[in-house]
């Protein structure tokens, strides 16, 4: 065993922690080599020295602080209710306040919000309103737009679609304007007025149709029905409303006109363009067994002019009474009878 | 006095820990309080060698009996209740000397103060320099400079050595205690001692 060796077992030799061979080979070595032993007497000393350093003494507090947290650990942990509710005199007030607090907000915020939405029906009844009342401007746009005679039925974004839609007894008697197109035009038509004037709350013969009738898109392409929200608000709008719309502004009723005509190919461009040149729109067309119907939609005051372009291009067979004096927009059906 | 009467004066603390354990498992206060003061002495000296800071060391202790007191349902006395209880107090030390370290080390450093050793200590003193009168003096107090020379030690190094040659633990209950193989405590041991010889050898000159 060479000296590095030996060095490096001195400790556990000094722990008396060597087998019995390598104790005596120890032994052995340090027998013969003067520094080795010298090296093993100083780690002895070492040994007893660091052995002699006394313990650290505890505070006196120690032991008394160290079962006070174990005490800690073993309380029982006071209840929910207890936890929530005790002391009383502390806790109940404070709670109380905490409830007080959260009602008031829940109010404020109820009140906030409520008024939003509320304003919702009224503002589609207002969009409504305003698209449909300034219907004299409707037309001029339209005439600039649709082109005369070529394709009546299609229609630029603009224009506001409407569609005819039967009647319980199988008779068109009433078109319904489609609500999709309202909010781009209802701003640029009309200023906004005040809810509690009549124009606010303006009559539209089209209220009534969309309660009585189903929706323009159903009828018109076998669409599924509108969404819930939709015809929801529709329904809200035209049976809150419908009583004091019909007390502010007399509602023209629809108006069919029958034509017998020899050419009907001719008598349905000759239609399209009487009803542009009066002013109105046509806004649905239908064939019929003997013919083809035009949904028209054109203001009162230009039914005369209407009349009388109409009667030009046949006989009147059906013609209807109307107070061509009131103001506002009257729907008309137009049914072009060609017996073959 | 040899190395072997030594021993068997420390040896036997502790022996009668089973009964005092038992008592307290079952939720006996009085028997756990036998138990932190037959032991905290222990555990302080322990926590006082590792961390070197007597504040410390006292909130190590209470830190390790409250955690014994919570995990003496898993204590099933594979070893004994003073090695078990060493285990949690040196993880305890651990844990904090790398939090003083830290401190430190965010601490700004002023010229006055030692800088940090290597093994992230900060000597209070140079070892080695022109003494003083006082300095002479003290230079004479051997168990003054062989503490020194422990702390200066790593703490792998300082936690067998105080383990061994200050609580007199057997290597088997060290390896148990720090999680360490036979032979690593062995040749821990062996360097630690190595290293306070020389350090003494060159604070002091001759043992």
């Amino acid at each position: 065993m060479d000296h590095t060796e030996l060095r490096r077992k001195l400790s556990d030799y000094l722990d008396n922690a060597v087998s019995g061979t390598e104790r005596r080979e120890i032994e052995t070595h340090l027998h013969g080599c003067s520094r080795c032993r010298e090296a093993l007497a100083e780690l002895e000393q070492v040994v007893g020295v660091i052995r002699d350093i006394p313990p650290v003494e505890p505070p006196h507090w120690l032991t008394t602080r160290i079962m006070a947290r174990v005490r800690e650990e073993t309380a029982p942990r006071p209840g929910l209710l207890r936890r929530l509710f005790y002391p009383l005199h502390i806790k109940i007030p404070l709670e109380a306040a905490v409830l007080v607090c959260l009602c008031i907000t829940g109010y404020y915020l109820a009140t906030m919000t409520a008024p939003e939405l509320a304003q919702e029906p009224s503002r589609s009844r207002q969009a409504e309103g305003t698209h449909r009342l300034p219907e004299r401007e409707v037309p001029q746009a339209q005439q600039e737009v649709v082109p005369q005679g070529d394709k009546p039925l299609s229609r630029p974004p603009l224009a506001p679609s409407y569609e005819t839609h039967p009647s319980r007894s199988g008779e068109v008697v009433a078109p319904v304007p489609s609500s999709r197109e309202e909010p781009e035009i209802a701003p640029r038509q009309l200023p906004p007025q005040p809810p509690d004037t009549p124009a606010a709350t303006a009559p539209s013969d089209t209220i009534k149709a969309e309660k009585a009738l189903p929706a323009p898109s159903q009828v018109l392409q076998g669409a599924p029905a509108p969404p819930a929200a939709r015809k929801g608000q529709r329904a809200v709008t035209a049976e809150s409303v419908q009583g004091a719309r019909d007390a502010a502004f007399p509602v023209p009723a629809p108006v069919r006109i029958t034509i017998r005509v020899d050419d009907p190919v001719r008598a349905e461009r000759e239609i399209e363009e009487a009803v542009s040149r009066a002013g109105g729109t046509v806004v649905r067309t239908e064939p019929t067994p003997t013919g083809r119907t035009f949904a028209v939609r054109v203001a009162t005051d230009r039914l005369p002019d209407l009349w009388s372009r109409l009667e030009r291009l046949g006989r009147v067979t059906e013609r209807p009474h109307h107070p061509t004096g009131a103001p506002g927009v009257v729907m008309v059906t137009i049914c072009l009878d060609a017996p073959p | 006095m040899g190395l072997s009467d030594m021993s068997e004066t420390r040896q036997g603390q502790g022996d009668d820990d089973g009964d005092l354990v038992a008592r307290a498992r079952s939720g006996d206060l009085a028997a756990f309080e036998r138990l932190v003061r037959n032991h905290q002495q222990r555990m302080l000296t322990i926590a006082f060698r590792i961390t070197g800071g007597y504040e410390d060391a006292c909130e190590i202790v209470q830190d390790a009996f409250v955690a014994a007191w919570r995990g003496l349902c898993t204590f099933r006395g594979a070893a004994r209740f003073t090695t078990w209880l060493t285990s949690i107090t040196v993880n305890l030390s651990r844990n904090r000397l790398d939090q003083i370290r830290t401190r430190r080390r965010n601490e700004p450093v002023s010229l006055d103060e030692p800088r940090e050793s290597a093994d992230g200590f900060l000597p209070r003193e140079a070892v080695s320099g022109t003494p003083s009168a006082q300095e002479e003096l003290e230079r004479r107090d051997v168990r003054h400079h062989v503490q020194k020379c422990i702390a200066e030690l790593a703490p792998d190094f300082r936690e067998v050595l105080v383990l061994r040659d200050m609580e007199d633990f057997s290597y088997e209950e060290i390896a148990t205690a720090l999680r360490l193989s036979g032979g690593t405590v062995r040749s821990r041991l062996s360097r630690a001692r190595e290293t306070v010889r020389e350090c003494l050898k060159r604070v002091i000159g001759v043992l």
